[in-house]
């Protein structure tokens, strides 16, 4: 990412050491940067203004005190909008202590954002819109819970704002491990076409009246939107290939994910269908590659170099190449190769053993 | 199905780790997609077990390891987001983000705060950035202890607002000097009319009207928001309070030179003199009780704030002569 304002060093350097024209200077150089930050974080105007005061506030504290950490190698006003972020953190943080509705009120305005990014990620696609809606409204309660417990659990050491994504991350990762495991597609449906697939979570999943006008509104993002005919097919492809038995599945109103940290079914999870024992086959199949598929990964990550390593974590963390670039301050182009070369090395990993030598030399 | 031992005593067939391999393939080439493909089930089950387990599994020992300063892996973060090509600041970052799943999120965050911030600038409005500024061309210091007093009186406001025995002793502290501000200005009346006689000064009335609005909605409580708890109860001050309170007349400090009563008499006609003051005392009667009126009506609304209303009003009947026109006009 290119830095988007001009660096101005020297007006730091003289109100750092409290030059009041530069103090000056220096505040309003940081006045449209903390409007547009504060704008971005708050609900209303008269919100934004009193974030605005607070943190324009914060930042001029003791002489500015918060930008002595810069160390002449950023611009100027980057370092700035890191430490408003910051700032804004503290302020939704502090809220809550203070009053919960108004507390909250900031602190997922400051959040929301991270959260649904967070949740795209670990539930992509049109078909998951509903889950989507849903894990924001499970994490919630679940920060809510038991008078903010799990914020209130911040011991005071790193970044607060880290904790909390740290703490919501997990919340995520629970929600998605109470409803994904549910909600396997049945193999026969498994083999069909993107679109069938898509279809048969609309009607089974979703519950989606099997009307192709309707459906194709909840297909629209898809490239290119099939036709009404082709959806007409496409439903009765899927009814045909549905198992024998297969009942639809009921979306439940929400999950209580913090029954899950104690490794308790979700509370409200419904019932699925039972599966056949060529599901159950394909089920244990599917769930030994991903416990292989894990432990091949933790043996290989301490081998590979720190950089390799840094690329697996963002990758994990379902970060695409353009977004890892400037966290890893290589180009896009480097990134690629980086990829190909954390592949070769992962591969080498899996394919390192006697065994599999024997298995190459089979094949 | 030929089976092959690889770590850990676990025997894998060539199928399955085929299919290992093909899953962390698909790992490693799932960023260059840019976003556009949805990953299949099985690498997004991959992605969030993989996640958590590498989390728990690195976060213990990275924790007391090598937590990284925040300050520093801001600079260093900073540095990277200017595309500043500095190696320092791409192993700070690059360290944290290894050894804290804290850092890395916060990381991730901090770039897509950039980034928005940076796809909706604004400019910050001209009043809020003078408000800022102003306490800097009164003062050069000070800063922290505004800020830590705003945030007590929040604190203040907080507590204040959920006890209804505070309030209720504000109620009764206001009624107290509602009667201290009566006989006061009865007393000031007979003694030295010539105070009443400045009109009040535009900021002091905009201080109080928007002491007003903002603390107090009831119709005793516009006194409670201009007593400060903290100020102390000398009589000179309460009486000065309570004559700002009961006259739109600014909260000044009262001096001798403000006050003609109390300045010695230079001039060489002692009739003219008590003509002039005869006159001065009866104008500072009638604008007294036509503001003790004004004060005891809600906030003003409109431009009547002296209108045909005031007719039966103590001011009208102490002062009949007195048309409503004659009462003082805010300047």
């Amino acid at each position: 990412m290119t830095a988007p304002f001009d660096p101005d060093q020297t007006t730091l350097a003289a109100a750092l050491r409290g030059d009041a024209g530069a103090a000056a200077a220096l505040t309003r150089a940081a006045a449209d940067l903390t409007w547009s930050a504060c704008a971005c974080v708050t609900r209303s105007d008269a919100e934004a203004e009193e974030a605005f005061h607070e943190v324009m506030a914060g930042l001029r504290a003791d002489g500015f005190v918060r930008l002595k950490g810069y160390d002449g190698r950023a611009g100027v006003r980057v370092y700035m909008a890191l430490v408003v972020r910051d700032l804004l953190a503290e302020r939704a943080i502090r809220f809550l202590a203070l009053d919960a509705t108004r507390g909250w009120r900031a602190f997922e305005a400051f959040f929301a954002e991270d959260m649904r990014r967070m949740i795209a990620r670990m539930l992509p696609g049109n078909d998951h819109h509903q889950d989507r809606q849903d894990a924001y409204q499970s994490v919630c309660e679940a920060l809510l819970q038991n008078d903010l417990q799990r914020l209130r659990a911040y011991g005071g050491r790193g970044s607060p704002s880290g904790f909390i994504l740290h703490v919501i991350e997990n919340l995520i990762i629970d929600y998605v491990r109470t409803v994904l495991p549910r909600r396997r597609l049945p193999v026969s449906i498994a083999r069909l076409t993107e679109l069938d697939r898509s279809v048969f979570r609309l009607l089974y999943w979703e519950r989606i009246a099997p009307d192709p006008a309707i459906l194709l509104g909840h297909l629209a993002a898809s490239k290119p939107p099939p036709t009404l005919t082709a959806l007409a097919e496409t439903i009765a492809r899927v009814r045909a290939a549905l198992p024998h038995g297969y009942a639809a599945q009921c979306r439940k109103q929400s999950i209580d994910i913090s029954a899950a940290d104690a490794l308790m079914p979700a509370a409200g999870a419904e019932d699925f269908a039972v599966a056949t024992p060529e599901e159950q086959l394909v089920n244990s199949q599917a769930g030994r590659l991903l416990e292989q598929a894990v432990s091949a990964l933790q043996r290989a990550l301490p081998r590979l170099e720190p950089t390799e390593r840094l690329y697996v974590q963002l990758a994990l963390a379902g970060l695409p190449a353009r977004k890892i670039a400037p966290l890893m301050g290589l180009p896009v182009a480097s990134v690629h190769k980086l990829a190909q070369r954390v592949k070769g090395r992962l591969r080498e990993e899996v394919g390192g053993e006697e065994a599999v030598k024997k298995w190459r030399l089979s094949v | 199905m030929e089976a092959v031992r690889l770590t850990d005593g676990q025997e894998h067939s060539k199928v399955e780790r085929n299919d290992i391999a093909a899953l962390l393939d698909a790992l490693c080439e799932h960023p260059l997609a840019d976003g556009d493909a949805e990953p299949s089930p099985e690498l997004a089950a991959l992605c969030r077990e993989a996640a958590k387990v590498l989390m728990q599994a690195g976060a213990a020992p990275s924790d007391t390891r090598a937590m990284v300063d925040p300050d520093r892996l801001r600079a260093a973060l900073a540095a990277l987001l200017s595309d500043a090509d500095t190696e320092g600041a791409h192993r700070t970052v690059e360290e944290a983000m290894l050894n804290s799943a804290a850092a890395r999120l916060d990381a991730q965050s901090a770039l897509a705060f950039l980034e928005a911030v940076a796809q909706s600038p604004r400019s910050a409005p001209a009043h809020l950035v003078d408000q800022v500024l102003a306490p800097d061309k009164a003062r050069t210091t000070g800063s922290v202890d505004q800020r830590g007093h705003a945030t007590l009186a929040n604190v203040w406001r907080l507590v204040a607002s959920g006890s209804w025995a505070a309030r209720r002793w504000r109620v009764a502290a206001a009624s107290a000097l509602l009667v201290i501000a009566g006989s006061a200005s009865v007393y000031r009346m007979q003694t030295s009319p010539p105070v009443e006689n400045d009109a009040p000064l535009p900021a002091a009335r905009a201080l109080d009207k928007s002491a007003t609005r903002t603390e107090a909605p009831a119709a005793p409580q516009p006194e409670l928001a201009t007593a400060k708890a903290c100020e102390p109860h000398g009589t000179a001050g309460e009486v000065r309070l309570a004559r700002s309170k009961e006259s739109p007349e600014p909260a000044r400090p009262a001096s001798a030179a403000a006050i003609p009563d109390c300045t010695p008499s230079a001039g060489p006609d002692p009739e003219a003199i008590e003509a002039l003051g005869t006159r001065a005392r009866v104008d500072a009667a009638r604008r007294a009780a036509a503001a003790r009126k004004d004060a005891k009506r809600p906030p003003p609304s409109g431009s009547t704030l002296f209108g045909a209303s005031d007719r039966d009003s103590p001011a009208t009947r102490t002062a009949p002569a007195a048309p409503a026109a004659a009462a003082p006009t805010p300047r």
